[in-house]
């Protein structure tokens, strides 16, 4: 190009040219006497034009600013920049800063949407799940005279503390409803008579993911964390006698806490401790009477959601035997422990072979696993 | 009131003539800082030196620019189509006026061109030989003239020479060429004197 020559004479001599730039200058000089011709040329030549230029008047630039601002004609308002600036109409539509403003902020809102979103499960942790059933046919009696149904005494008729209390909700329902499970109280703290049931109240049970059954509660604020998910809850709960809802503790827990082992094998002690109730049972004189058997013989078989040979009253409770109904409760007390409690109560029909039957079938899945596996530690 | 406030110096010519197709009047305020000068020199030696005829024609100019933006041609370079239009115009003040001066750059009395070679006996200095290069300037043909005073004394690069006078840039390189060599070859009697 002719300007790269121009550049390259005037600012080289001819004897620092490199092959290229010689190549190029030849177009326009030969030699070095040309190149040397031309180049003063050039350079006088900027001299004169620099020299011969003039000035623009400001009478001029005011001429032309005056009939500028005459025209309104194709004056906008200020408004028209941000038009300009937004929406270019010479661009592509996506290079527009409008189109990618928008974008930019639609990606924004929907991140903030994701991100903020509820993400608290919904029904999904067992938590103080709770259960009321409603049944006009239910009776709440805490009918305490003794040989009546529903009452657990001894061979004396004395009636045993808190059987009162563990009939008060074995009732049949009658209704469409039916139990979660058995429920009753155990309570080891004889004094508390905080768990009386009342006459006519609605029944509510509650179970936890362990399977121990929860007396109802008189109020709802009995039936707080009554419902249990860790097993160190459910045996504090076992321990603390204060705390509303009180566990149907199992004989085999409740040893292994006062002897300090809770770690050990379940399968093991509870088979152990299960040898041992069994005899104690068979040796233990205490017996309900055969109406109050029947008839919790019959609510634990409409609970179970199950129909099991009911008739055989005196077969007696057995452990792991799969006995599935008809075995009189035996009651015992234990001279280890501080109360009396219904290890029948767990103990019948909680057979090996008969987990799933007595497992109602409200319960989740969740529960129901943990059941199954509870009650192979008692085999 | 500007909510978005543009530097307008870092606008190309293009993007300026946008704006102010648009409606801003800071756009062309722009533009016309940036060519007043160019325009009133480029009319300046066009017309024969005439100051005041050199800032007439540059007010229509500019005004043509106001009244009708939408003339130019956003996919075109604005330089060369604001030297194309101006040597438009100068070219219809040409027909005007009938009589071409010889002379396009106006010779100071005293000062005889009529003879192609320059004693090498006259001293000259440099002043003279400014005065010698416009009348060699006249002697050229048109074309290698008009080519000549665009690349030296506007600035233009070939392609835009090309494009300003709507020729072939092949063509504007061989004008350029031989028009440069031929005032070299005439005007180096100067350079034996000038030192």
């Amino acid at each position: 190009m002719i300007t790269e020559v121009e550049n390259i004479i005037l600012n080289k001599e001819y004897f620092e040219l490199t092959p290229e730039e010689l190549e190029r200058v030849s177009e326009l000089v030969q030699g070095a006497e040309e190149y040397d011709e031309m180049k003063w040329f050039l350079g006088s030549a900027a001299d004169v034009l620099q020299t011969d230029r003039i000035e623009a008047s400001p009478q001029l630039k005011e001429k032309v600013m005056t009939h500028l601002h005459q025209q309104q004609g194709n004056r906008r308002f200020w408004l028209n920049g941000i038009t300009i600036f937004m929406w270019p109409t010479d661009k592509e539509f996506y290079r527009r800063p409008a189109f990618q403003m928008s974008l930019a902020a639609i990606l924004l809102i929907g991140f903030l949407m994701v991100y903020n979103r509820n993400i608290e499960p919904e029904g999904t942790m067992a938590v103080n799940q709770k259960v009321e059933m409603h049944d006009p046919n239910t009776t709440n009696e805490g009918n305490t005279e003794p040989g009546t149904a529903g009452e657990l005494t001894d061979d004396d008729g004395a009636t045993l503390e808190g059987s009162a209390e563990l009939d008060n909700v074995n009732q049949p329902t009658g209704g469409a409803t039916p139990y979660l499970g058995k429920s009753g109280v155990i309570n080891s703290n004889p004094n508390d008579n905080k768990l009386s049931a009342t006459q006519g109240e609605p029944v509510t049970t509650v179970t936890d993911a362990d399977g121990f059954y929860y007396r109802p509660a008189e109020t709802e604020e009995m039936l707080y964390d009554s419902n249990l998910q860790a097993d160190d809850i459910s045996v504090d709960n076992a321990t603390n006698n204060e705390r509303p809802g009180k566990l149907i503790e199992t004989k085999v827990e409740r040893d292994q806490e006062n002897r300090g082992d809770r770690y050990k094998n379940d399968e093991a002690v509870s088979e152990e401790e299960s040898e041992k109730n069994r005899s104690r049972f068979e040796k233990s004189g205490y017996k309900k009477s055969k109406e109050s058997k029947k008839e919790i013989n019959s609510n634990e078989v409409s609970d179970m959601s199950k129909s099991e040979d009911t008739s055989d009253e005196t077969q007696p409770a057995n452990f792991g035997s799969g006995n599935t109904g008809g075995a009189e409760i035996e009651m015992t007390e234990d001279p280890t422990s501080t109360g009396i409690y219904n290890t029948a109560t767990l103990d019948q029909g909680y057979g090996k072979d008969n987990v799933s039957d007595i497992i109602p079938y409200q319960q989740s899945i969740k529960q129901t696993v943990e059941l199954k596996s509870l009650f192979a530690t008692f085999k | 009131m500007k909510l978005f406030k543009k530097d307008y110096e870092k606008y190309t010519d293009e993007d300026l003539m946008r704006s102010f197709r648009e409606g801003d009047r800071l756009a062309f305020e722009q533009i016309y800082a940036r060519y007043e000068n160019f325009m009133v020199n480029f009319f300046y030696r066009k017309l024969w030196n005439d100051r005041v005829k050199a800032e007439d024609f540059a007010h229509d100019l500019f005004t043509k620019i106001i009244d009708k933006p939408e003339s130019f041609d956003l996919e075109r370079n604005f330089k060369t189509w604001l030297f194309s239009v101006a040597n438009n115009m100068c070219k219809n003040e040409y027909k005007k006026q009938e009589v071409r001066k010889n002379t396009g750059y106006d010779v100071p009395e005293g000062v005889e061109a009529k003879d192609d070679t320059i004693l090498p006996d006259k001293a000259v200095d440099k002043a003279n030989f400014a005065e010698q290069l416009k009348i060699e300037l006249e002697k050229l043909n048109e074309k290698h003239k008009e080519v000549f005073m665009l690349r030296h004394f506007e600035g233009l690069s070939l392609n835009e020479i090309a494009e300003t006078l709507e020729i072939n840039a092949g063509t504007v390189k061989s004008r350029l060429h031989h028009a440069t060599k031929a005032l070299a070859e005439k005007l180096a009697v100067f350079r034996k004197t000038m030192i």
